[in-house]
């Protein structure tokens, strides 16, 4: 048996960021203000198994220009479980 | 002479796993998905109440309400097996065994060290403990039935059965014979029975026919057979001790589909890379998968000829994950016969395009030796349209094709 499994790393994992909320909106994103949200998003998988995975995406553009996706799990509602990931 | 080395039940006892106590129940191996809907093997208690390997499994239950299917564990039986076989070269025999629970060996080149016949059965008999039967006969197929004979007694010891009994295999049933000759199982059943039906019930009924009798009637095949009743076989045939390729990929969640070829292709990279980098090649190879729920699948394959190749090892191998039969939790490669590396051919055709690729290749390889394996990635697509980002792509050490 080899070392295998370990040697592989999977891309695009989601990081966390500091996200200010209004309305269930992000407004602020590691406090940099969002100056408009182009889409928004639920994906739910999973929902067979023992850990189902339900999320709401948001891709926003901020101040400084930079376009970002960010999401919070849903059956996670408060504050500090958001996450920036390349979609 | 020639020793049998026999594990019974070994299907039963690797699928059972860790409820061995359930061998001395009513138990059968269930069949594959993929493979006809018969029997495999039934533990003692099952035969006395009539159950019989190869039977159909609505004829099993009739005769056997009670009947428990096990579901097979082919991966775990074949890595008992060669271990068991390893042993046995660890001793000094040299092995050959076409199917697993039994192999066999010429025990005379042991007999100077163990200064019997008696000695060496002995030696290996300890050697590879109490679940394993070691007996001695003039023939493979007399060693087998003996084997199997002391199987069935209450307690089996070491047998070895002179020259002088050549009665022995006479006696025996013609269904001895049942998965001594080549062809599909089906095909050698059916003439075994034509030969039950024909009033030849043991195997010296049918030494006792004249060969052009038997050739007339039952082709090639029944004359192989009564070669083997008359014990005429050839040499043992020992196979080639080889260093053991196997790679394993323990899947994050029970896998089917693209994520299941996805860590299929990784598998073949990595045992590419290893066969190129001992310079062999796989001439003969299996894939197999733990299910979810218990039980194992595999499938065996062969290349048409040996490669190192990871590109031709994903063509061989990606059509087989279409017969797996549940999600698996990990799957992995492993080599049953390896050979040497093939040599670089002289090119009698210009191809820009592959010698373009063969120098990448090597500066590759280049870079891998100073710098080291993780030197350079790949990135491997494995779910592209999963709506989960950190699905869609695997970065994996590359792998030159």
């Amino acid at each position: 048996m080899s070392e295998a499994s370990s040697r592989t790393l999977r891309l695009y994992q989601p990081r966390a960021v500091e996200v200010a909320v209004a309305a269930g909106r992000p407004i602020q994103v590691d406090d940099v203000d969002v100056v408009q949200i182009r889409e928004e998003w639920v994906v739910e998988d999973g929902w067979w198994t023992a850990d189902p995975i339900r999320r709401r995406y948001f891709e926003v553009v901020l101040i400084d220009g930079r376009d970002l996706t960010v999401f919070w799990k849903l059956d996670e509602p408060e504050a500090g479980s958001w996450f920036a990931q390349r979609a | 002479m020639i020793a049998c080395v026999l594990t019974p039940f070994l299907g039963l006892r690797a699928a059972l796993g860790k409820e061995q106590k359930r061998l001395r129940e009513a138990v059968a191996l269930a069949p594959q998905h993929d493979e006809a809907q018969v029997l495999g093997e039934v533990s003692p208690t099952a035969h006395e109440l009539g159950v019989r390997p190869g039977m159909s499994l609505s004829e099993a239950l009739d005769v056997c309400p009670r009947l428990g299917l096990v579901p097979p564990d082919p991966g775990r039986a074949a890595e008992i097996h060669e271990r068991i076989l390893r042993r046995l070269e660890d001793v000094g025999a040299g092995v050959e065994s076409e199917r697993d629970g039994e192999a066999f060996f010429d025990p005379a080149g042991l007999i100077r060290l163990h200064g019997s016949l008696e000695g060496v059965l002995e030696a290996v008999a300890g050697k590879l403990g109490p679940a394993t039967l070691v007996v001695a006969a003039p023939t493979r197929l007399a060693a087998l039935s003996l084997a199997r004979q002391a199987s069935r007694a209450e307690s089996p010891t070491l047998r070895i059965l002179p020259p002088e009994e050549a009665g022995f295999l006479a006696g025996q049933p013609i269904q001895a014979l049942n998965d001594r000759l080549p062809g599909p199982e089906a095909e050698v059943r059916r003439l075994l029975t034509s030969m039950i039906r024909l009033g030849l019930k043991q195997l010296g009924d049918l030494a006792a026919l004249p060969a052009d009798a038997v050739a007339d009637r039952f082709g090639p095949n029944g004359v192989l057979a009564r070669d083997l009743a008359l014990g005429r076989e050839g040499p043992i045939r020992p196979r080639q001790p080889h260093e053991q390729f196997r790679e394993w990929l323990d899947l994050p969640e029970a896998s089917t589909g693209s994520h299941l070829r996805g860590g299929l292709i990784i598998l073949c990279d990595r045992l590419a890379g290893r066969l190129r980098a001992s310079g062999t090649s796989a001439r003969s190879l299996s894939i197999e998968a733990r299910l979810t729920g218990g039980g194992s699948w595999s499938k065996h394959s062969s290349p048409r000829w040996p490669t190192a190749s990871p590109t031709i090892l994903r063509l061989l191998l990606l059509p087989a994950l279409d017969q797996l039969p549940r999600p698996a939790e990990t799957l992995g490669l492993r080599v049953i016969e390896s050979a040497p590396s093939e040599a670089d051919q002289l090119e009698v055709i210009h191809r820009p395009e592959q010698t373009r690729r063969k120098r990448l290749n090597e500066a590759a390889r280049q870079v891998q030796a100073t710098v080291g394996d993780r030197s350079l990635m790949r990135v491997l697509e494995v779910e592209p349209e999963s709506r989960l980002p950190e699905r869609r792509m695997l970065l994996t050490p590359y792998f030159s094709e």
